[in-house]
């Protein structure tokens, strides 16, 4: 059978949905596509899922505190992941044109590779984030809520 | 021989003091300095690397970024990355006032803000005037510094932006 799946350079879309959400004290964004769902920190708990909350896997300092009350799933193969956050915020269609990369020396810094972008909003600056560059993170800082 | 009048002689020697003072004018070299103030004391920026000069504005978080970029602003659409010198030299955290700025600087590739106490002038003066660094500056200033000038009897200290960037762009990785 043919595979008529589009090549990976004549894959990049005009437009993405983007589920923007707070954590870690800061305004992010996750492309809706790559999220399987969204259950309360309770659910999480009693699924086992493995959970990574996004000021720790970036090595934030102590002052941003986590205290998530959603977690978004995100599933690689059979694995179920899910990133705690802080609070749901809206869902937008963003053309590709308005995102921008990281700033220069951000992009340099160790660490802050599952952020990809930035998209430039009327009072704020939403990270773009992509959840699958956090998984090996995920992987071995995953922890249950307390 | 003709005579000539008093006041062309004077016309002709004032003509004469003039050009000695373009010559003098074109001899010496002059280069653009941004000068501010810092916490501790008065530093400058060359100003061919100075683009823009920005009221203090709202500051995005990055979480996992280094304590000296506190986040990035959004200019215009542009989104850019924000330096905190203050950390980066050792000294205590600035308050933020009316007199805050954000100067967006620009270097070998690299753009970002650097939150300025305050401007105080932007001034031409000549190369010859930047003189070579005391070397009894504290290290973390001693790597950034590329020269010294007076400014109303004051020392300004001259950073290197480039250095800044290198610095920055090697520590993070």
């Amino acid at each position: 059978m043919a595979d008529d799946r589009p090549a990976l350079t004549n894959d990049i879309p005009k437009e993405i949905d983007f589920l923007l959400f707070r954590a870690a004290g800061a305004s992010m964004a996750v492309e809706a596509a790559q999220v399987e769902g969204i259950i309360s920190r309770e659910q999480a708990e009693q699924r086992a899922i493995k959970v990574g909350l996004l000021g720790r896997l970036l090595g934030a300092d102590g002052a941003i505190v986590d205290a998530p009350s959603k977690v978004l799933l995100f599933r690689d193969g059979n694995e179920t992941y899910g990133i705690g956050i802080n609070a749901l915020d809206t869902m937008v269609r963003e053309k590709i044109g308005t995102l921008q990369p990281l700033p220069e020396l951000l992009s340099h810094v160790e660490g802050l590779q599952p952020f990809w972008g930035v998209l430039p909003r009327e009072n704020e600056v939403v990270l773009l984030i992509d959840l699958f560059r956090l998984k090996s993170l995920i992987g071995n800082q995953a922890e249950q809520f307390a | 021989m003709k005579e000539k009048r008093k006041t062309d002689l004077i016309i002709e020697e004032l003509k004469k003091r003039k050009g000695k003072e373009r010559t003098v004018d074109v001899e010496e070299e002059k280069v653009k300095v941004v000068i501010f103030t810092l916490k501790d004391g008065h530093y400058a920026f060359p100003g061919s690397d100075v683009k823009e000069i920005l009221p203090f504005m709202d500051i995005s978080a990055v979480p996992g970024a280094p304590d000296f970029i506190p986040g990035v602003i959004n200019n215009r659409g542009d989104i850019e990355s924000v330096i905190n010198l203050n950390r980066f030299l050792g000294l205590p955290d600035s308050d933020r006032t009316a007199a805050t700025r954000i100067a967006m600087a620009s270097k070998a590739g690299v753009r970002s803000g650097i939150i300025l106490d305050s401007v105080l002038d932007v001034v031409d003066v000549p190369v010859s005037s930047i003189k070579p660094p005391l070397s009894t500056l504290d290290d973390a200033k001693k790597e950034l510094v590329s020269g010294e000038m007076t400014y109303h009897d004051g020392i300004v200290v001259m950073l290197d932006i480039g250095r800044l960037f290198g610095k920055l762009c090697a520590h993070g990785r």
